[in-house]
C-alpha cells in the first residue's frame, strides 16, 4: 500500500494554477506537489473551490490558455509543464487519460460507440481493423458491459448512465495509459452504480499496474477505493498521508471538522458537528492558512501565515500551526459521543 | 415603512449599477446616441428642419448638396435634409407602433399556451405553422391587399404576422421557466396561476424578448420603409424614407442624394437599434452561479 | 431517539394505492407504426402512513419515483390512481381557495439552491408575498415576520434585502426553509434539500432542520439519496425502488437490520468511512430496469442474488417482518445480519 515499493510514475511539485488578468491573479491551485506510484489510488478530495478539479486538469495542460500553470510536472522523465500544445496532445490518451463527471457530454452522440473506441485505437496503436475490433469488444468485456459485441453499433444515448461510464473508462483503456485522471467519476450515478465502478476501477488499476488519480468530494469514496489521499482546501493541499491513517486518525482541522460533520457513530437526530461559513472564493483568499477563516482553533498569525506541510509520519504531512490544538479541540467531542 | 423606503433606495441603487454598466459599454453608448437623437428628431422635426419638408422651390430643383441644401434639392426642389428628418415622425412612429402590439399579443399568448400546454398549445403549434410557411414579406402585402394601403392598415398587417414570432419566443422562454424548481415553490405556496406567470415567470422570460423587440423595431423601419417604397405604406406627399427612395429612383443617375440620404437614414436608424438590443442581451442576462 | 407518540394519534397524512404514471410524448413516426404508448410508472400503488410530529425518509435510487412521491404529496401532480388523505380528508385534485389552504399545512422545500428561488426577488418580497397572500400577517407586522423567519434560520442581518445570488448554496437553502415556514405549516417535504451542497455546509443545514422541526412539532418527509443522513434525520425509512415501498420500519432497525435483499444491497453499496471494510466485488450488481418496462412479479427479481421462480411469478406484498415491513417472499431467511 505505501509507496516506497512502486515506482513513482508522476511526480507534481509546487504546481501552481492561476486565471484572469496578470496583475490581480486567481489562484485555483497553489504550490500543490504530491506524487503517484504505478498501481496506487491517490484521492483528490476536497470541496468546491478547493482547487482539486483543477489540480487535476493542469496535469495534461487542458486549462490552457485560459489558465497559467507554473511549476513542475515529472512524468516518464519529462516535465509536462513545458511542453508544447502538441507534444502534451501525444501523451494525453496515450500515456494517460482522463474520465470526467458526465459521462454524456463526453462522448459524441452521433458516433456508435464501437467507432468512438476503435478511433482512439487509430490514434495510439498500429492495429488493423480486425484488430480494433476485437479489441474494443475485449475493452467493452474488461469494462463489464454485458453482450459486447452486440453494443459496438450502439450509439451514447442507447447506454444508461452507468454503462457509460464503463464505455469511457473502455475508451479510457484502449491504449493502455499508465495513469487514469478520473474527475468526480461517480458523482452523477447512484450508490449501487458507484459502487460497481468504483470497484472496476479498482480491480483495473490493481490488474494493469495503472496509477489513478481519484478527484472527489466524498470521504466514504476515498475510503473505499484510495490508497493514499491528499486532502484539498482554498487550491492548497492541507493533509497528505495513507488513506487509513487520514480518515482513522486526521490531524489537519478541515479534515477533522469535515470527517466529524459525516453522521457516524453519533446519536440520531442529535446535532452534528458542523464547520461555520462556506468554502471560500477564489478572490478572497487570506495570504496565510486557507482556511483560518472558518477554524475553530486559529490563532492570530493564521491568516498571514502560510503554514508549511510537514512530516508528522514516515508517511504523512499536515499544514497546520496548531496541531496540537486541533487534537484537544476535537479529541473531547469524541469522547462525549 | 423604513423597510419598504430601504427597498425602494435599493431599487434605485441597483438601476443606477444597471445604467453605470451599460454606459460603460461603447457600443451601448452609440447605439443610445443614435436612438436619442432620431427620438429628438421624431418629436421636434420642426425645430430641426431648416425648410417647409412639403414647400416646392421650382427655382431649386435637384440641386446637388450644397451649404443651403446639405442633402441636396428633389425634383419638385425640396429640402431632402428637411423631408428626411420630417419622415423621423413617421419612421419612428413605424418601428413603435408596428412592433408593439405584436409584443403585447406575443407576450400574453406565449405565456398563456407556454404555461397551460395541452389543447391551447396544439392549437397555437398548428396556427404558427400556417402563418410562417408564408414568406413574411409576402402574407404582410397580401393583407395590405385586401385592407387596401395606408399606415394604419400596414400596422393591422404586420401585427397580424408578427404577434407569432412573439408568442414562440414567449411561450419556449416560459416553458423553460416553468420547469425551474422555483414556479413549482409557487404553487406549493398556492399562489394563483395569473400571479405565478406575471410576477414570477414573466420577469424572468422577458429579457430575450425585449432583445428581440429592439432588433424587430429595426425590421420594421425597414419592411415599412419597402412597403413605402412599394406604395402600400405611407402615401405621398408625406415624407417616409421609403417613399423618399421611391421618389427618387427615377432620378439615380442625375440626382443619387435623393435615395442616398434616406437610405443612410434608415442603415443608421437600424443600426441604432440592434446596438441598443445587443448591448442589453449582454446586460440584462441573469447574473448566475 | 424521541419517537413520537404514534400509537394513540392518527395519521396525518396517509397516502392510498397512490400511483403516478406519465405518458411519454408519442413522436409522429410511433404513431404512424401504431406502436403502443410508452407509459412511465413513477409510482407504483405506494400505501403509507405519515404520524403527526416524526421524521419519515424516503430512500432510494435516481428514477425510483421518491421526488415524484414527494411533488405528488406537495400537489404538484395530480396521481393517476389511489388517494392522498390530510387528517383524513382527501386533497386529491383541490383548486382554489381549499388548495391553497391545503398548501398552507404541507409545504415543500427543493433541491437545486440555484433554480429555487426566484433570481429577480429579493428575499424580503419573496417572503412578503408568501405572508400576504395567505394573509398570515398584515400591515407593518408583516415586516416583522420577515425578520423573525431570517433569523429563525440564522441569516444575517440585512439578508432581507438581497438578491439570491449574493448568497452561498447553504443560505439560499435556508432562504428556501423560511419561505416554507412562512406559512407556518404542520408538514413539511424535503426533497434532497442539502444533496446539492458542499459537505461541510451540509452539517449546518440538518442541525437546522432537525432544530426547527423539534421546535415547531414539524412532521417532515426527508426525501434523500444520502443513507447516513437519512438514518441520522428519521425516525422512520422508506425504501423505494420502482415506485413502490419494498421495505419500511423504524431507522434503527432497519439500517441495522434491513430485511429486504435490495436494502441490504443499497446499505452495503453506501461508500462507508472505514477502510477495514473493503470489498472487491460490488454490493448490488445490474442497475434499476427502465420505468417503462417494470418486470413481472417481484420487480426486484432481475437484481436479486436470492431470486426464485416464486420471485418471477409473484408480486409480494407489503408485510410485518421483525420491527417493521418488507415486500420480499423470503424476508425471514435472507433478512437481518
Amino acid at each position: 500500500m505505501g509507496t516506497q515499493e512502486k515506482p513513482v510514475v508522476l511526480d507534481v511539485r509546487h504546481l501552481r494554477t492561476e486565471f484572469g488578468p496578470r496583475e490581480r491573479p486567481l489562484v485555483a491551485v497553489d504550490d500543490v506537489s504530491f506524487q503517484v506510484a504505478a498501481g496506487e489510488i491517490l484521492g483528490l478530495v476536497g470541496e468546491s473551490g478547493s482547487g482539486k478539479s483543477i489540480t487535476l486538469r493542469s496535469i495534461l495542460g487542458i486549462v490552457r490558455p485560459r489558465g497559467r500553470v507554473a511549476g513542475e510536472i515529472r512524468w516518464n522523465g519529462r516535465d509536462l509543464v513545458t511542453l508544447s500544445e502538441a507534444q502534451l496532445r501525444r501523451i494525453r490518451g496515450r500515456e494517460i487519460a482522463m474520465i470526467f463527471q458526465e459521462p454524456m457530454s463526453s462522448l459524441n452522440p452521433l458516433l456508435s460507440v464501437g467507432l468512438q473506441i476503435s478511433e482512439n485505437l487509430v490514434a495510439h496503436t498500429d492495429l488493423d481493423a480486425r484488430a480494433r475490433k476485437a479489441r474494443a469488444i475485449e475493452l467493452l468485456e474488461l469494462v463489464g458491459i454485458p453482450a459486447a459485441r452486440n453494443r459496438l453499433d450502439d450509439f451514447p444515448h442507447e447506454f444508461s448512465g452507468g454503462m457509460r461510464q464503463r464505455v469511457m473508462i473502455a475508451i479510457a483503456l484502449a491504449s493502455n495509459p499508465k495513469l487514469l485522471l478520473a474527475d468526480e467519476p461517480t458523482t452523477a450515478l447512484d450508490v449501487t452504480i458507484q459502487d460497481q465502478i468504483l470497484r472496476l476501477i479498482q480491480s483495473l488499476s490493481r490488474d494493469l499496474g495503472m496509477a489513478v488519480i481519484l478527484v472527489t468530494h466524498d470521504m466514504g469514496v476515498v475510503a473505499e477505493t484510495c490508497d493514499r489521499v491528499a486532502v484539498m482546501y482554498g487550491g492548497r493541499i492541507c493533509e497528505v498521508g495513507p488513506t487509513a491513517a487520514v480518515i482513522g486518525d486526521a490531524r489537519h482541522p478541515y479534515s477533522l471538522g469535515l470527517l466529524r460533520s459525516i453522521p457516524r457513530d453519533v446519536a440520531p437526530r442529535t446535532p452534528l458537528y458542523s464547520i461555520p461559513g462556506a468554502p471560500p472564493a477564489l478572490n478572497a483568499l487570506p495570504p496565510g492558512c486557507a482556511f483560518s477563516a472558518r477554524c475553530p482553533v486559529a490563532g492570530a498569525e493564521c491568516p498571514n501565515v502560510r503554514p508549511a506541510l510537514q512530516s508528522v509520519d514516515v508517511l504523512r504531512q499536515v499544514a497546520c500551526h496548531h496541531l496540537a490544538d486541533a487534537q484537544t479541540h476535537f479529541r473531547p467531542r469524541e469522547a462525549a459521543q | 415603512m423604513s423597510a419598504i423606503t430601504q427597498s425602494h433606495s435599493r431599487t434605485r441603487g441597483r438601476l443606477a449599477g444597471f445604467l453605470a454598466r451599460a454606459f460603460a459599454r461603447p457600443s451601448f453608448v452609440v447605439g443610445v446616441t443614435i436612438l436619442g437623437l432620431s427620438l429628438a428628431l421624431a418629436l421636434f422635426p420642426q425645430v430641426f428642419a431648416p425648410y417647409d419638408p412639403l414647400a416646392f422651390d421650382l427655382q431649386a430643383m435637384q440641386q446637388g448638396p450644397s451649404l443651403t441644401h446639405p442633402f441636396g434639392t428633389d425634383n419638385f426642389g425640396r429640402d431632402v435634409l428637411s423631408r428626411v428628418i420630417w419622415a423621423y415622425r413617421v419612421d419612428m412612429q413605424m418601428a413603435f407602433f408596428a412592433t408593439i402590439f405584436a409584443l403585447l399579443i406575443g407576450l400574453t399568448v406565449g405565456a398563456f399556451v407556454g404555461y397551460y400546454g395541452g389543447i391551447a398549445d396544439v392549437i397555437f403549434g398548428r396556427c404558427v405553422d400556417a402563418i410562417i410557411t408564408f414568406p413574411f414579406l409576402v402574407l404582410v402585402i397580401a393583407i395590405v391587399a385586401v385592407l387596401g394601403p395606408g399606415l394604419v392598415n400596414m400596422y393591422v398587417a404586420i401585427t397580424a404576422v408578427n404577434w407569432v414570432y412573439y408568442a414562440r419566443l414567449t411561450r419556449a422562454e416560459i416553458m423553460t421557466q416553468k420547469a425551474s424548481d422555483y414556479a413549482a415553490a409557487g404553487r406549493v405556496l398556492g399562489y394563483s396561476d395569473r400571479r405565478i406567470i406575471f410576477r414570477h415567470l414573466l420577469p424572468n422570460a422577458i429579457s430575450p424578448i425585449l432583445v428581440y423587440w429592439m432588433t424587430d423595431m429595426a425590421l420594421a423601419i425597414l419592411l415599412g420603409s419597402s412597403l413605402g417604397y412599394l406604395g402600400l405604406g405611407a402615401q405621398p406627399p408625406a415624407a417616409e424614407w421609403g417613399v423618399l427612395i421611391a421618389e427618387g429612383r427615377n432620378f439615380l443617375m442625375t440626382a443619387w442624394w435623393m435615395s442616398l440620404m434616406p437610405g443612410i437614414a434608415i442603415v443608421l436608424t437600424g443600426l441604432g437599434f440592434s446596438l441598443v438590443g445587443d448591448a442589453l442581451a449582454d446586460l440584462l442576462r441573469p447574473k448566475g452561479r | 431517539m424521541t419517537m413520537p407518540a404514534s400509537a394513540s394519534t392518527s395519521p396525518l397524512l396517509s397516502l392510498r394505492a397512490l400511483s403516478m404514471r406519465f405518458e411519454k410524448r408519442r413522436s409522429l413516426s410511433d404513431t404512424l407504426a401504431r406502436r403502443p404508448q410508452q407509459i412511465v410508472s413513477a409510482v407504483n400503488g405506494v400505501d403509507l402512513d405519515v404520524m403527526p410530529g416524526e421524521t419519515l425518509g424516503i430512500v432510494g435510487e435516481s428514477g425510483c419515483g421518491k421526488s415524484t412521491l414527494a411533488r405528488l404529496i406537495a400537489g404538484l401532480h395530480r396521481p393517476t390512481s389511489g388517494d392522498i388523505l390530510f387528517e383524513g380528508e382527501s386533497v386529491v385534485g383541490l383548486r382554489g381557495a381549499r388548495r391553497r389552504a391545503y398548501n398552507r399545512r404541507v409545504q415543500m422545500m427543493f433541491q437545486d439552491p440555484y433554480t429555487s428561488l426566484n433570481p429577480r426577488m429579493t428575499v424580503r418580497d419573496t417572503l412578503r408575498e408568501a405572508i400576504s397572500v395567505h394573509r398570515m400577517r398584515q400591515g407593518a407586522a408583516i415586516d416583522l415576520r420577515v425578520d423573525e423567519l431570517l433569523d429563525l434560520v440564522r441569516l444575517p442581518e440585512g439578508a432581507a434585502d438581497k438578491y439570491p445570488h449574493e448568497f452561498s448554496g447553504g443560505q439560499r437553502q435556508r432562504i428556501g426553509i423560511a419561505r416554507a415556514l412562512s406559512l407556518e405549516p404542520t408538514c413539511l417535504v424535503a426533497d434532497e434539500l442539502v444533496s446539492a451542497l458542499d459537505v461541510s455546509v451540509q452539517a449546518q443545514v440538518v442541525n437546522l432542520l432537525i432544530e426547527l422541526q423539534d421546535e415547531l412539532g414539524l412532521t417532515v418527509l426527508f426525501v434523500a439519496h444520502d443513507l447516513r443522513l437519512v438514518r441520522h434525520v428519521s425516525h422512520r425509512v422508506a425504501v423505494i425502488y420502482l415506485g413502490a415501498i419494498v421495505e419500511i420500519g423504524p431507522s434503527e432497525a432497519l439500517f441495522s437490520k434491513p430485511m429486504h435483499p435490495y436494502s441490504k444491497g443499497l446499505l452495503a453499496a453506501a461508500p462507508s468511512l472505514d477502510p477495514g471494510a473493503r470489498r472487491r466485488a460490488p454490493a448490488l450488481t445490474g442497475e434499476l430496469p427502465s420505468p417503462l418496462a417494470i418486470p413481472p412479479g417481484c420487480p426486484f427479481h432481475v437484481r436479486c442474488p436470492h431470486a426464485t421462480e416464486l420471485c418471477r411469478r409473484d408480486k409480494p406484498v407489503l408485510r410485518p417482518v421483525g420491527a417493521g415491513m418488507t415486500a420480499c417472499h423470503f424476508a425471514e431467511t435472507i433478512g437481518g445480519a
